[in-house]
C-alpha cells in the first residue's frame, strides 16, 4: 500500500520526519519496505523557461532552444513539435535520472550540435502516456523552481507491507489513525457537507438485497447534472504519487475516497440502470457477464452480483460492467458503497483470476459502519468537481446491522502470555487510543472491550493483548535469558541423519541437494508411479521425484561440462511415489514418501593420490561404499542378490540389496540409455539405499565379545573354477567345511588367460585360521585345508591351483 | 710456541669448518684437529715448553680453541646429518603426499547443522515430518480459514483438492502436539516449497528451521530471550537484535526478528538494503486456536514457535548472491565448504 506522507496529514498533525514516522510505524507492524520522495527523485528536474527556439541546422525535425533554468541559460536540442519561445518547461539538468527509464542525463552532441540537458515530457517525468509533445507548465511557474516542489509539493511516499490482518491500514485515514494512537494525537476525518436537492433519492433508486448473508449493507446514491471531465490537479497529483493513473473526475473521485477511507465505490452510469432499480443476487450457473476490462466472465452460484431490474451491472465487490461504466456523456451517476462479505468477494476473485483494488479490500474486510459516510464523502467530491445536483438522502439497504464484538478481557491475561507486567492504566489508555471502548463487567479482574468495526482481526482476548504489546512496543518486553525446562523421558528416535553424513564426509564425498521436483522423464526409469503436481511452475517441475538419482545426473552432467570430471557425490533426501514402496510411510492418503541415500562415483578414483595414475572408479569400488557403510551402520543380515532391473532400469547389472527378503536398495552401473538422457559419456557407479534400513540397526545391543588370546594363521590357496562358480559360492563351501577353525575368508586375486584355459578363472583366496584354546600346530593346519580343498573339489568341481 | 699461534689456530679452526660441506670434508676436519695426534692435541703437549708464568693463560687459551672445534664439528656434523635425510634414498619429501579426498556437507546442511546444535544446547530435541502434507496440517489446524488472504502469503504447490507440498515446516508443529502431551520443546528442520518465481533471491524450494516450545508459563519475553540467545551464538555475542510486530495466522502476537546486518556491522550496505537490518526469522506466541485444533487447553499451557529460513541465512553468511547456485552443486562451490 503507497501512503503519501501529505496527504496524512489532512488527519493528523506530523511533527516529525518522514523516517521517523516510517521507523515508528515499522516497529507498530506496519512495516514501511520503502520510502520514496519527489526531492530524490525528481533531483535536477526544475522549472525552466524557454527563451529561445531555432532550427536545428542538420536536422529537420529537431530545434535548439536555450533554455534558462533560474540560474543560467543552457543549450538544449529538443525533438518535440510543441516547444515555443517563452514556455515554461520543466528541465532535466545534466545528471538527473529521467523517473520513466532511469537513463542518466548527460551532455551530449545531437547531430553536431551540443545539447546539456532534457526538456521533459509527461511520459518521461511519469505524468502520463503522452511523449508526442513536452510538458508546457502555467505561466506563473517560476524558472529555477525544483519540479518536485512545484508539482509535487515535495512529497513522500511510503510503501507500506500491510499484513492480511491489517484491512483498516489499506487507506491513508487508516494509517493516520495508527499514527494518531502511537504519538497521542487527534484524528481528524473529512467534513462531509453537501448541498442536496429536494427530490428525495428514494424516487430515483430502490435497492433489493437478495442475499443478505453475501451483501449484509448496500448504499446507493445519485448525483444528477454532472460534467465528465478532467480531476483537478490537486486530485491528480495525489492519486498519481501513490501510483494510481488518474481517468476522469468521477472515476478519480470514487479511487481517492478509496484510498482515503479504504472504502472501495463504483460508480455507474445511472441513466444506463434499468428501472432506477439495484439488485444484488448471486449468479446462475453459467451465467455470462462482460466486465469493465472488455472480458466476458462465466459465472457460478457462488458469485455476487449487482443487476439492475434487467441485467448484472457488476461483479459484486470486483469489478463493474462494460455496460454501466462511466463515460464521457455520463450526465447521472449512481454511486455504490457497500459492504460484501470476505469470503465470497475473495471466491469470486480467486475463481476470475482478477484481483482488483477493491476486491483486495473486500476480502480482507471494510468497516461497515464506514459505508454511508464513505458515499457521502463521494458525492460531496463529485459535486464539488463537477457540479451537479444531489438527491436528497441515501438509500441505505442494511437488513441486519453488524454490531461491533463486545469481548471480555482479562487483564492479568497479558502478563501470562507476555511474560510484562504492564499497569491497568497503561492497558486502558492503549485500548482507548485504538478506538476500544473499555467497560467494567460484573466478573472480577475481567472488562467488556467493544471493538471497533473497521477492526475485524480483533476478535478474542488474545487480539487484544496483541494490540496492547503492539503499541506498548515489543522493545519494552525484556528479553528473558532463562527458562524453566520441564525434562520428559519420551522415546526418541536415533537421528541417523547426522551420522551418515558425518561418515560420508569422513569418505571424501560432496553433500548434493536437488530440486524434489523434476521433469516427468526422469521418472520413467524407475518403474514407480511418480506423484504429479497440479500447478508446477514449468515443464521441468512437473513430477516429485521417486529416485535421487536422475537428479544426481542431473547434476554430474552440470560438473562434468565445467570440467569437474572425478567426482564423489551424495545426497539425502525424500522420494514420492503414489504407491508404497519399501520404506515408504503413508502420512496423507494416496501418498507415499520416504527417504533416501544415493551416492555417486565417476571418474578419477582420487586425483590427489598419485600412485593410483588416474585409475578410474569402477563396480568395486562403489560396491565396497555400500558394503564400508552397511559395516559401519551394523547391516550384517543383509545381503547382495541379482537386482530385477524390468522395472526399474536407472542401472544395468545391478545388485540388490535385500533385507529379510525385502528389497532396500540397489547399485551398479548407470545404464547407458539413461546416460544418454542426461548427456553423459563417461562411466557413472551409482547406488541408492532405504535410510530407514540404517536407522532400524544403528543402536543395536552391542555385547563385549573376548579378543582372541591366541594369534591367526594366513594361507593363500588359489581354485581354479568354472566361470559360472560364483565367489560367493567359493566363499560359502570354504567357511562350511573350514569351520570351526576358519575364521574368516578374504577375496585377494583373481586371473583369467591361457595360463587355466578358457571358460575358467582362478581366484584366490586368504584364509584366518584360529583357536580359541591354543596355537594350531601345522599337521592340525594341513588337515583344514586338506579338508577345504576337497570340498571346493567335490562341491564346486574346483582345482587347487599349484 | 706463543698465545697468538692458539688465537690463530682458532681463527683456522672456524674458517675451516665453514668450507665442509659433505661428510669426507667433517673426516678431514676432526682428523685435522680433533684427534690424538691432531694439531690441538699436539699444542696442549707444548705447554710443556712454556714458561710458568705462560702456562695458565695457555691453557685457557688453548681449551677455549679445543672447546671451539669440538662444538664446530658438533653442529656441523648434526647440520650434515638433517640434510642426509633429506635427500638420502631418493626420497624427495617435497613431492605431496597421498591425500584422501575431504568431504563435505552441503552449505544449507551446515548452516542448518550450526542452527540445531545451538538449540540442541538449549534444551531442544529433533523432529521431522513428510513434504507432502494436506490442507490439514498445512493450513487449516495452523489457523489459516478457507478462502482467507493470509493463505496468499505462501503460493502453494497443489497435488490434488487437498494434498499439497508443504509451504512451511509448521505443520511439524501440529504433528508433534497432536501425538504427544505438553511439554514441548522441539525444532523441526526440513525442506519446504512455494510457488514462487525463481530469481537470484528466491528459489521454489528451500529449507526452514521450526521451532515450538508449550507449556505452562511460557512467554513472549522467554521467546524473545531464546531466539536473542540464539542469535548471539549464531551470528557473534556483538548482533543487535530487533523485534517486530507482525502477523501470521498461527502466532497472536507475532513478530520478525531483525538482526544488525553482520556484514556492514550496521552501516548500511547491499546486502541489507541500506537499512543495516537483516529480517531473519518470524514468531510469536502460539494461537489459541492452533493449541485447541491440537487438543490443548489455551488456559492452561501456552507456547511459541519460530521459524527461519535457512538459505538465505547461508547465503549471507557465506556471501554467495544468488541462490540457485547452491542447488547447482557444482563441486568447486561444494569444495569451498569443507
Amino acid at each position: 500500500m503507497n501512503i503519501s506522507f501529505n496527504w496524512l496529514q489532512d488527519y493528523v498533525t506530523i511533527h516529525e520526519s518522514p523516517h521517523e514516522i516510517a521507523e515508528r510505524l515499522t516497529m507498530a507492524g506496519l512495516e514501511v519496505e520503502a520510502i520514496r520522495s519527489t526531492e530524490e527523485i525528481y533531483s535536477n528536474f526544475v522549472v525552466g523557461k524557454v527563451r529561445d527556439v531555432r532550427q536545428h541546422p542538420n536536422a529537420d525535425r529537431l530545434t535548439v532552444c536555450d533554455v534558462n533554468d533560474g540560474k543560467q541559460t543552457h543549450t538544449v536540442v529538443c525533438g518535440a513539435s510543441n516547444v515555443a519561445k517563452e514556455q515554461k518547461i520543466v528541465f532535466a539538468r545534466v545528471g538527473s535520472v529521467v523517473p520513466v527509464n532511469g537513463m542518466h542525463v548527460k551532455e551530449v552532441e545531437i547531430r553536431g550540435q551540443k545539447s546539456a540537458g532534457m526538456i521533459c515530457s509527461e511520459y518521461e517525468l511519469e505524468l502520463g502516456d503522452d511523449h508526442d509533445g513536452i510538458l508546457v507548465l502555467s505561466d506563473d511557474a517560476k524558472p529555477g523552481m525544483q519540479f518536485s516542489e512545484y508539482y509535487w509539493e515535495n512529497d513522500v511516499v511510503f510503501e507500506i507491507g500491510i499484513t492480511p490482518n491489517r484491512p483498516d491500514c489499506l487507506s491513508h485515514i487508516g494509517v493516520a489513525r495508527d499514527i494518531a494512537a502511537l504519538y497521542k494525537r487527534p484524528l481528524r476525518t473529512p467534513k462531509i457537507k453537501i448541498s442536496e436537492s429536494n427530490k428525495p433519492v428514494k424516487s430515483a433508486l430502490t435497492i433489493d438485497i437478495k442475499d443478505e448473508e453475501h451483501c449484509p449493507r448496500y448504499v446507493g446514491r445519485v448525483i444528477d447534472g454532472v460534467e465528465i471531465g478532467e480531476s483537478p490537479g490537486w486530485m491528480q497529483r495525489r492519486l498519481r504519487m501513490i501510483g494510481l493513473r488518474p481517468i476522469n473526475a468521477v472515476v478519480d473521485v470514487t479511487n481517492y475516497v478509496m484510498m482515503e477511507y479504504g472504502q472501495p465505490l463504483h460508480a455507474f452510469d445511472y441513466n444506463l440502470i434499468q428501472n432506477n432499480k439495484i439488485v444484488v443476487r448471486l449468479a446462475k450457473d453459467g451465467e455470462k457477464f462482460v466486465t469493465l476490462d472488455e472480458k466476458e466472465r462465466t459465472l457460478t452460484k457462488r458469485n455476487l452480483l449487482i443487476c439492475d431490474a434487467k441485467q448484472p451491472v457488476a461483479v459484486a465487490g470486483v469489478m463493474g460492467g462494460l455496460n454501466s461504466e462511466i463515460h464521457n456523456e455520463t450526465t447521472s451517476v449512481l454511486i455504490e458503497s457497500a459492504y460484501f462479505a470476505p469470503a465470497s468477494v475473495r471466491h469470486t476473485s480467486k475463481q476470475l483470476g482478477l484481483v482488483t483494488e477493491s476486491s483486495y479490500r473486500f476480502e480482507r474486510g471494510v468497516d461497515p459502519s464506514r459505508t454511508a459516510e464513505a458515499a457521502d464523502r463521494a458525492v460531496q467530491l463529485i459535486q464539488q468537481l463537477t457540479g451537479g445536483t444531489v438527491y436528497r438522502g441515501r438509500v441505505d439497504a442494511y437488513p441486519k446491522k453488524i454490531k461491533p464484538l463486545n469481548i471480555p478481557f482479562r487483564s492479568k491475561q497479558v502478563e501470562r502470555v507476555l511474560g510484562v507486567s504492564i499497569p491497568a492504566t497503561t492497558i486502558k489508555s492503549i485500548l482507548k487510543r485504538l478506538g476500544v471502548e473499555v467497560r467494567d463487567s460484573r466478573k472480577k479482574g475481567e472488562w467488556r472491550c467493544v471493538v471497533p468495526t473497521y477492526r475485524p482481526d480483533i476478535e478474542r482476548e488474545i487480539d487484544l493483548v496483541e494490540e496492547i504489546v503492539r503499541i506498548y512496543g515489543y522493545d519494552n518486553v525484556p528479553a528473558q535469558e532463562t527458562a524453566a525446562i520441564r525434562f520428559t523421558a519420551d522415546d526418541v528416535r536415533p537421528e541417523i541423519h547426522d551420522q551418515v553424513r558425518e561418515w560420508f564426509v569422513g569418505a571424501g564425498f560432496n553433500e548434493i541437494v536437488c530440486n524434489s521436483m523434476v521433469p516427468g522423464n526422469w521418472n520413467m526409469y524407475t518403474g514407480r508411479s511418480a506423484v504429479t503436481v497440479n500447478n508446477p511452475q514449468n515443464q521441468d517441475m512437473t513430477d516429485l521425484r521417486t529416485s535421487l538419482i536422475p537428479g544426481m545426473l542431473h547434476v554430474v552432467n552440470h560438473n562434468i561440462n565445467r570440467g569437474n570430471h572425478s567426482l564423489r557425490l551424495y545426497e539425502i533426501g525424500h522420494i514420492f511415489s503414489r504407491d508404497p514402496f519399501p520404506g515408504s510411510k503413508n502420512y496423507i492418503q494416496n501418498y507415499h514418501e520416504g527417504e533416501s541415500i544415493a551416492i555417486m562415483l565417476t571418474g578419477t578414483r582420487n586425483p590427489d593420490d598419485w600412485s593410483l595414475k588416474d585409475a578410474q572408479f569402477d563396480f568395486y569400488d562403489l560396491k565396497g561404499e555400500v558394503e564400508s557403510l552397511a559395516a559401519k551402520f551394523n547391516l550384517d543380515k543383509i545381503e547382495y542378490n541379482i537386482y530385477n532391473t524390468s522395472s526399474n532400469t536407472l542401472i544395468d547389472e545391478a545388485v540388490g540389496i535385500e533385507f529379510k527378503g525385502v528389497s532396500r536398495g540397489y547399485f551398479g552401473k548407470v545404464s547407458k540409455e539413461l546416460l544418454k538422457s542426461f548427456d553423459i559419456q563417461p562411466d557413472i557407479y551409482a547406488a541408492e539405499i532405504d535410510i530407514e534400513l540404517l536407522s532400524e540397526f544403528y543402536r543395536i545391543e552391542k555385547k563385549f565379545e573376548d579378543v582372541p588370546k591366541y594369534p591367526p594363521v594366513h594361507r593363500d590357496l588359489a581354485f581354479i573354477l568354472d566361470e559360472s562358480v560364483l565367489y560367493r559360492d567359493l566363499d560359502r563351501v570354504i567357511r562350511e567345511y573350514g569351520a570351526p577353525l576358519v575364521s574368516g575368508v578374504s577375496f585377494f586375486d583373481i586371473y583369467r588367460g591361457d595360463k587355466i584355459g578358457s571358460g575358467k578363472k582362478s581366484i584366490a583366496v586368504s584364509l584366518e585360521m584360529l583357536s580359541k584354546e591354543k596355537t594350531l600346530t601345522q599337521p592340525e593346519i594341513e588337515e583344514i585345508l586338506t579338508r577345504v580343498v576337497k570340498a571346493v573339489e567335490k562341491k564346486l568341481g574346483g582345482v587347487l591351483r599349484s | 710456541m706463543d698465545i697468538n699461534s692458539v688465537y690463530e689456530t682458532i681463527e683456522n679452526v672456524k674458517s675451516d669448518i665453514q668450507s665442509v660441506s659433505t661428510k669426507d670434508d667433517l673426516e678431514e676436519f676432526r682428523l685435522k684437529y680433533l684427534v690424538r695426534r691432531g694439531i690441538i692435541q699436539q699444542m696442549f703437549e707444548g705447554i710443556k715448553s712454556a714458561s710458568p708464568e705462560e702456562r695458565p693463560q695457555l691453557g685457557k687459551a688453548l681449551n677455549e680453541l679445543r672447546q671451539t672445534a669440538q662444538t664446530l664439528f658438533d653442529e656441523k656434523k648434526r647440520e650434515l646429518e638433517q640434510s642426509r635425510t633429506l635427500t638420502a634414498d631418493k626420497l624427495d619429501l617435497t613431492i605431496p603426499g597421498r591425500r584422501r579426498p575431504i568431504g563435505t556437507k552441503h552449505p544449507v546442511t551446515q548452516a542448518l547443522d550450526d542452527m540445531t546444535t545451538i538449540f540442541k544446547s538449549m534444551g531442544f530435541a529433533v523432529a521431522l515430518g513428510p513434504e507432502i502434507e494436506d490442507d490439514f496440517h498445512n493450513f487449516e489446524a495452523l489457523n489459516f480459514p478457507a478462502d482467507h488472504p493470509a493463505r496468499d502469503m505462501q503460493d502453494t504447490f497443489f497435488l490434488d483438492e487437498t494434498a499439497l507440498l508443504r509451504t512451511h515446516t509448521s505443520p511439524v508443529q501440529v504433528r508433534i502436539m497432536m501425538n504427544q502431551k505438553p511439554p514441548i520443546r522441539h525444532i523441526m528442520p526440513g525442506r519446504v516449497y512455494r510457488n514462487e518465481a525463481i530469481s537470484a533471491r528466491s528459489y521454489c524450494m528451500f529449507h526452514q528451521l521450526e521451532g515450538l516450545a508449550v507449556d505452562e508459563n511460557i512467554t513472549f519475553a522467554e521467546l524473545k530471550g531464546t531466539l536473542a540467545t540464539f542469535a548471539k551464538k549464531f551470528f557473534g555475542s556483538g548482533v543487535k537484535y530487533v523485534f517486530r510486530p507482525s502477523f501470521f495466522p498461527f502466532t497472536e502476537p507475532s513478530a520478525e526478528m531483525d538482526i544488525s546486518c553482520f556484514l556492514c556491522n550496521g552501516k548500511g550496505c547491499r546486502v541489507c538494503k541500506q537499512t543495516g537490518w537483516l529480517e531473519i526469522l518470524g514468531c510469536g506466541m502460539v494461537d489459541p486456536n492452533v493449541l485447541k485444533a491440537v487438543g490443548y487447553d489455551p488456559e492452561k499451557v501456552t507456547g511459541y514457535a519460530f521459524g527461519m529460513g535457512v538459505d538465505r541465512t547461508a547465503l549471507l553468511l557465506y556471501g554467495i548472491d544468488d541462490i540457485r547456485m547452491l542447488y547447482e552443486n557444482d563441486v568447486r562451490l561444494l569444495n569451498q565448504f569443507s
